[in-house]
């Protein structure tokens, strides 16, 4: 049973740090195995991703030519998706990585992973948000 | 990467990140990563029956 705590961060700082670094919010809530388990799976998913040449740049408009409302909306949530990952994805792209959309179609597993790792550190986020609200309470 | 290897991959990092989620107690967490897991092999398994029945 997790003791109450009284100190509990502040909702910005938790939304960024949990962004940012893949289960940052549960380093500030003091939760370091679920922090360092967390890191350990959006980066090794992000990983994977870039190794298989996965897409991690914003849809270009020529790119989504020809394509339907919907189908252009469902690609820039992907990529939308894909930015989540915070840190690892940041730090990829940083390092020079880029691959655009339509190299991502081609890659299409390490484009899902990519995908996968942003929406995993955003489930953290959304725990360790609604776990900050518990021990508050 | 083989599929088979990728699929491991996908199932083991899904199973592992449904698991930490919440507050549960440490043996709670390893059986929802296994069946996390197990759920995830038995879709793709059946997935690829299904498509296997579809597209012949």
């Amino acid at each position: 049973m997790k003791r109450p705590w009284k100190d509990a961060p502040r909702p910005a700082a938790l939304l960024l740090a949990a962004w940012l670094v893949p289960g940052g919010g549960y380093l500030l809530l003091r939760r370091y195995r679920q922090f360092a388990l967390f890191l350990l799976v959006v980066s090794i998913a992000t990983l994977a991703g870039v190794l298989l040449h996965g897409g991690n740049l914003w849809p270009a408009t020529g790119e989504l030519q020809g394509l339907d409302g919907l189908a252009k909306l469902t690609a820039r949530a992907g990529a939308l998706a894909k930015a989540m990952a915070g840190g690892p994805y940041l730090l990829a792209y940083l390092a020079g990585y880029s691959q655009t959309y339509l190299a991502g179609c081609l890659h299409e597993c390490g484009t899902a992973l990519l995908t996968a790792a942003g929406l995993l550190n955003l489930l953290a986020l959304a725990d360790a948000w609604d776990t900050r609200g518990r021990v508050r309470a | 990467m083989s599929h088979p290897a990728y699929t491991v991959l996908f199932a083991l990092l899904l199973a592992t990140a449904m698991a930490l989620v919440g507050d549960r107690a440490g043996r709670q967490r390893v059986y929802l990563a296994v069946y996390w897991f197990c759920s995830a092999m038995a879709s793709v398994a059946a997935g690829a029956w299904i498509m296997h029945w579809v597209h012949g």
